[in-house]
């Protein structure tokens, strides 16, 4: 009886039980339920929750800026890979032992390291310039305190050559000449990182995802061509050191391409140094800089006279000494007596060559814009000049006259380099060119083709001209300019220094552009010595010589033949 | 004697599994943010205790349980006093633990199982003497105030827990129904209770209205959302939580299986859900088939124990009911209610070895 209840009782124990398992079952459907709503329906929702709070963008991931090479692939400027090590101080348990730790490790003072951790920032640079094997060795006992933060370092190989071409990077763009100009097309674009972080903001380790990748900044190939740079340097900086003129500036241009080879101002800076960039200013003098031309402005004129048919060849004019105009006296070199324009350009007769102007009178504008007198050349430097001219209805009563001895008008020297230029070459004239191609890893984005602006004077005119050029400096013409076995052509030029509108006493410019050579033009190259301080001192003295050394090293470094060999 | 079951044996290496998995994976966060592991190695610790505890247990004759069911249930309403004793339990604002030698205990998780054990102690002789429930006043009574106790030591879910479990322990053992409901119409009560601490009443708000209380009594709710809904079906994979960062407060304690389901998805929450309901099918299985009735209602116990704190825990970190102080069975990070339930394992496991 008593075994029957209980066995009963053990089947009604079971019934609850089972009845306690129908509840918990239902429990466990509405969790059931719960959770694939929580997890399926609203997961994107909440997800997007959550990635709104542990992700941080910010981090930049630098993008390499782009090379400058010479025409030839040298480098002048490369950016190259450094690291910052840094400390982070949240993960430093016990300062003391830290700073006796990694004092010696790091063989940084215990000193600084200590004022290290007196700065309010919990990330703080400890060194940086490191370099791949610096940064391997401290790699070794690298832990959570440390970590290295890579970044770029500009460096310029050949140290002041072509400095202020290339012009000088600041933090992150550049400052200055090309690395200013080109600063779009060099830098690429910084890349971003995300990474997650903790409830408190800090970055949680091994969590960096790439946002944005970096692009890297394209490469510039320069016209320049670095050895010869080197060589133009060198001689103006004998020059500079002979005769300590302000400044001496020089500039090799290709004829038939309009391609610059070498441009450079002595004296000039290291950009790999800031502090000694800062002592120098810009513009570039050499493109940046307006002078008077003074005689060299003179194979312009003769051009422009030829051009226009307003005398023969034959014409002469005479010379006394001296001219009266506006009742100005305007003296000569000497007393010429009557030359054709042909001697007009070798004595450089300004009172021969004020007639010529008057035949002209104000054609002579429209002939010296045609060559771009007072006009930016259009290559893309920053703070280009463009040279003073004065339109003719604000000519005074002696500004033709004395604009016909390149005096009250104002050129860079670049621009003199393409006047020349054009006379070289048949009257073509060229644009500039600074940047041979630009190129985006293997793919070339832009190379440059020798632009023609205008064709200036005739191609009879032109060759015309630049005889007389080479009858210039022939025979005994400006003896210190000629090279034996090479038809040299060219004009030298004196004129004043001037400041502020003023001319600075007893200081000149000097100038000397070239041509190698009349019977073969492939190069003009200009020399001006700016600041000279004497009067006595003539451009055919200081100025051709140099032109003369920098031209025989051209010969020398590109094998050019003799003219003789030529025909 | 008969084998143990070892499905059962099988179920509760799992949940020792979980455990370790995702208390290293919590621990992740201690080691990159202060650099040490010391949670994940005392975690490890408690892990080995619990499971020689269970095996210790497994051995245990029934005889023992008989003999000390109520000198353990004393021990643990003393200890339960203890916690009063200011010097003894050194956190102020949460009396639920007593710290003696740098040990510390949290009576509360013995008080649960000393209950269960000692009321399946005089409903089962309840039976067998058919005195109609000569002992159950004392019992009822004695449980009750023990229940006051917890709720006072501020620990208001434990207290409701320990009250259902007993509950369920007189639906299933009582003969007479009102012995059953007499008991559980007191739980009408248990609301004003919710008034005795002023975060209590913020709590239950901030479980209906978790997004708008977002940076008050909503925030554990919501970044417990934000974990298992971010988890999505498949997670992010194991070590991969971010909420965990901080974000999940006591991620190793009452959101641990938030922290699951962010690494493991739906997918990976199911398991563990469904490990706990294999859990209950095994034990009321056991509870059912065993022939003893202090062995039935002592089974049951314990398996409604576990899944039921386990499926509250479980629907805290779902938002279903108000942020507890509760553990997940086997898997939270918690000495004292791992100790409890590798104890409660042992038993489940022994007695199933009186299956027929």
């Amino acid at each position: 009886m008593i075994k029957e209840n209980l066995q009963k009782k053990k089947v009604k124990i079971n019934d609850k039980i089972f009845k306690v398992f129908i509840l918990f079952v239902i429990v466990f459907v509405i969790v059931f339920f719960r959770f694939f709503y929580i997890s399926v329906l609203r997961g994107s929702l909440l997800r997007e929750m959550g990635l709104n709070q542990w992700m941080e963008s910010g981090k930049v991931l630098q993008a390499k800026r782009g090379t400058i090479f010479d025409r030839n692939g040298k480098i002048l400027a490369i950016s190259i890979e450094r690291h910052k090590l840094i400390l982070n101080k949240n993960q430093v348990k016990d300062v003391d032992v830290w700073i006796d730790k990694y004092s010696e490790l790091l063989n940084i003072d215990k000193e600084i390291l200590r004022e290290a951790f007196s700065k309010n920032k919990s990330q703080v640079i400890l060194k940086d310039d490191i370099n791949r094997e610096e940064k391997k060795k401290i790699e070794k006992f690298l832990d959570s305190t440390l970590y290295f933060e890579l970044y770029y370092k500009r460096v310029y190989p050949y140290g002041n050559l072509a400095s202020y071409l290339l012009g000088i990077m600041g933090v992150d763009r550049g400052l200055e000449g090309l690395e200013y100009q080109f600063d779009d097309i060099l830098k690429g674009k910084d890349g971003m990182i995300g990474f997650m972080v903790d409830a408190l903001r800090n970055e949680i380790p091994g969590t960096e995802f790439v946002i944005k990748k970096p692009e890297n900044g394209k490469d510039l190939y320069l016209t320049i061509d670095i050895n010869l740079q080197g060589m133009l340097e060198e001689e103006l900086e004998n020059c500079y050191k002979e005769y300590y003129p302000r400044r001496v500036i020089g500039i090799i241009e290709d004829v038939k391409t309009g391609e610059i080879i070498s441009i450079a101002n002595i004296p000039n800076f290291n950009p790999n140094d800031f502090d000694d960039f800062s002592k120098f200013s810009y513009p570039d003098p050499s493109y940046g800089y307006n002078y008077e031309p003074g005689s060299s402005f003179k194979p312009l004129i003769a051009s422009a006279v030829l051009e226009e048919k307003a005398i023969s060849e034959d014409d002469e004019f005479e010379c006394r000494g001296y001219i009266v105009r506006d009742n100005k006296t305007f003296k000569c070199t000497a007393s010429h007596g009557k030359q054709t324009l042909k001697d007009l350009l070798r004595n450089s007769c300004n009172v021969g060559f004020i007639q010529v102007g008057e035949r002209l009178n104000k054609r002579l504008y429209y002939y010296l814009k045609l060559f771009g007198v007072g006009e930016k050349i259009g290559l893309d430097f920053p703070y280009e000049g463009s040279g003073d001219i004065l339109e003719p209805d604000d000519w005074s009563a002696t500004t033709l006259t004395t604009m016909s001895f390149g005096v009250g008008v104002t050129v860079t020297p670049l621009q003199q380099t393409t006047f020349y230029q054009t006379i070289a070459n048949k009257g073509n004239r060229l644009k500039p060119q600074i940047v041979k191609k630009i190129v985006d890893g293997d793919n070339i984005i832009e190379e440059s083709k020798p632009v023609l602006v205008k064709k200036v004077i005739s191609e009879e005119t032109a060759d015309t001209i630049l005889s007389y050029l080479d009858y210039v400096v022939s025979d005994k013409g400006v003896k210190s300019a000629t090279i034996s076995g090479y038809s040299i052509g060219g004009k030298t030029g004196t004129a004043g220094v001037i400041k502020d509108g003023k001319y600075v006493e007893g200081e000149s410019v000097l100038w000397f552009i070239g041509i190698l050579s009349c019977n073969n033009p492939q190069y003009i190259i200009t020399i001006v010595v700016d600041g000279v301080r004497s009067y006595d001192v003539f451009a055919s003295g200081i100025a051709a010589p140099v032109f003369r050394k920098v031209t025989e090293k051209i010969i020398n470094y590109y094998g050019i033949k003799e003219d003789e060999e030529v025909k | 004697m008969k084998k143990i079951d070892y499905t059962l044996f099988f179920i509760f290496i799992i949940l020792y599994s979980f455990g370790l998995l995702w208390q290293f994976s919590a621990s992740g966060v201690e080691l990159i943010i202060y650099g040490k592991m010391e949670t994940f190695i005392r975690f490890l610790i408690y892990s080995i205790i619990s499971i020689a505890a269970m095996f210790v247990f497994i051995f245990i004759p029934k005889k023992f349980f008989i003999k000390y069911a109520r000198l353990i249930f004393y021990i643990s309403f003393l200890l339960l006093i203890l916690v009063y004793i200011p010097f003894l339990s050194p956190n102020t604002e949460y009396r639920r633990w007593i710290s003696l030698f740098g040990l510390s205990f949290q009576p509360s998780e013995l008080f649960k199982l000393a209950l269960i054990i000692f009321a399946s102690y005089i409903l089962s002789k309840d039976y067998f003497l058919w005195e109609k429930g000569r002992d159950l006043f004392p019992l009822i009574s004695l449980a009750f105030i023990g229940v006051m106790l917890i709720i006072f030591e501020t620990d208001f879910s434990t207290s409701v827990l320990t009250y259902l479990i007993f509950l369920s322990l007189l639906f299933v053992g009582t003969y007479k129904t009102k012995h059953f409901y007499i008991p559980f119409s007191l739980l009408i009560f248990a609301p004003v209770f919710v008034f005795l601490k002023k975060d209590w009443l913020n709590r239950i708000i901030g479980t209906l209205y978790p997004f708008k209380m977002i940076t008050q009594e909503g925030y554990q709710i919501v970044q417990s959302l934000i974990a298992i809904g971010s988890g999505g079906l498949f997670g992010s994979g194991y070590m991969n939580g971010k909420q965990k960062f901080l974000y999940v407060p006591l991620v190793s304690k009452d959101f641990i299986f938030s922290l699951i389901c962010e690494e493991t998805g739906l997918i990976g929450g199911a398991v563990v859900i469904f490990v706990y309901f294999l859990l209950l099918v095994r034990g009321y299985s056991i509870s059912m088939k065993v022939s003893d009735v202090f062995f039935k209602i002592l089974s049951f116990g314990i398996t409604t124990h576990i899944f039921a704190q386990a499926i509250i825990v479980i629907g805290v970190n779902l938002g279903l009911f108000p942020v507890t102080g509760l553990t997940l069975p086997f898997i939270s990070y918690g000495g004292s209610s791992l100790l409890i339930n590798g104890i409660e394992a042992g038993i489940l496991l022994n007695i199933s070895r009186f299956v027929e």
